[in-house]
């Protein structure tokens, strides 16, 4: 059977449309280009939850593609971000006195599912590890993933990577596979 | 019914001119003030001003302050205090954003201040990602709109920048 050209252009545009729709990126395309820009894995590191330290961890892990997080990123051991810090505690306090406690494993990451914890901003944050003890000062008011403000390089948009410890010391021998 | 439609579309678009407000050509800006200013910076600084919010370069709204994005290429955010520039830089972001609006409600000494878009989306009448920041009645409120009123509260301002953490 012969279709009209204007039936063809409709059902060129339903296929068109279901692909947009089975397509879990189609329509976001700040989305897709913000993991773009986040590069491949690492050597070594599959997907997990070791992966992609000090990256901002809810541009994947919003839902639609991967778990979902409320709160994530990565805490360093030293100033210079060279090191992860392993087992520090992160507590978390929200804007309704609602409050969480998690614990980074051995890359320095920690992750709370909206299940377990999802804060009502502002977010106030603290970081314990070995008897250290950092304040973040300023509330996060909108976005879960530390790395999103915390980038690599200090400047003017960012204060640096979160650390434990204010100065540069010799290398800790850590336990991450 | 064609001759109906075309009267009726075009007492619509007539409301649609007589109900924007706009300034007469010719009349003098009235804008909040510049010295009052810094204040009101303060109290917005924790609830608005985050790097993960107006703290972004790429924010309509952008404010810069000491704890959030910083002006200067040498600064970063949580070292010294917010600087004048600063100051400077924001205020011009926050009247530019509808200069022409903000000049109507100073000038009507913040009657109405919701006609703003920055105070609708701060209250969440309007979609905010950020939420409800400014309760009508409570200190940050009351500081904003008594800058934009020209008789600024700065005991509200003081209470609103006033924010610790809970620990």
């Amino acid at each position: 059977m012969l279709l009209s050209s204007s039936r063809k252009r409709a059902a060129a545009w339903l296929v068109v449309l279901g692909l947009c729709v089975a397509s879990p990126g189609c329509g976001d395309p700040l989305r897709e280009d913000a993991v773009r820009r986040l590069g491949g894995e690492l050597p070594g590191i599959p997907p997990g939850p070791l992966h992609r330290a000090g990256q901002p961890c809810l541009v994947c892990h919003d839902g639609s593609t991967s778990t979902p997080f409320s709160v994530a990123g990565t805490i360093h051991l030293r100033i210079d971000g060279a090191q992860p810090a392993a087992s520090a505690l992160v507590h978390l306090a929200d804007g309704l006195g609602n409050t969480y406690r998690v614990a980074t494993n051995c890359a320095g990451n920690f992750f709370v599912r909206p299940g377990d914890y999802e804060p009502a901003w502002p977010l106030w944050v603290r970081v314990e590890h070995e008897g250290w003890t950092q304040v973040m000062e300023s509330p996060v008011n909108a976005d879960g993933s530390c790395a999103a403000c915390h980038v690599p390089t200090p400047g003017p948009g960012s204060a640096g990577p979160i650390y434990m410890i204010p100065f540069e010391g010799e290398p800790v021998k850590t336990d991450c596979p | 019914m064609k001759r109906l439609l075309s009267i009726a579309s075009l007492t619509l678009a007539l409301f649609g001119c007589i109900q924007s407000e706009e300034i007469e050509p010719g009349a003098a800006w009235q804008l909040p003030s510049r010295a009052a200013f810094p204040p009101v910076l303060d109290a917005l600084e924790p609830r608005c001003a985050t790097l993960d919010c107006h703290g972004k370069p790429g924010r309509n709204l952008r404010l810069y302050t000491s704890s959030g994005l910083r002006l200067s290429p040498s600064d970063v955010p949580g070292s010294g205090s917010t600087t004048e520039a600063e100051y400077e830089a924001s205020y011009r972001s926050v009247v530019g954003l509808e200069p022409e609006v903000m000049s109507l409600v100073v000038g009507a000494q913040g009657e109405a201040p919701e006609r703003l878009t920055f105070l609708r989306k701060g209250r969440g009448t309007e979609a905010h990602k950020g939420g409800v920041i400014l309760d009508p009645g409570d200190s940050a409120d009351d500081c904003v709109t008594s800058w934009l009123a020209s008789r600024l509260d700065e005991d509200a301002c003081a209470r609103a920048a006033d924010v610790l953490p809970p620990w």
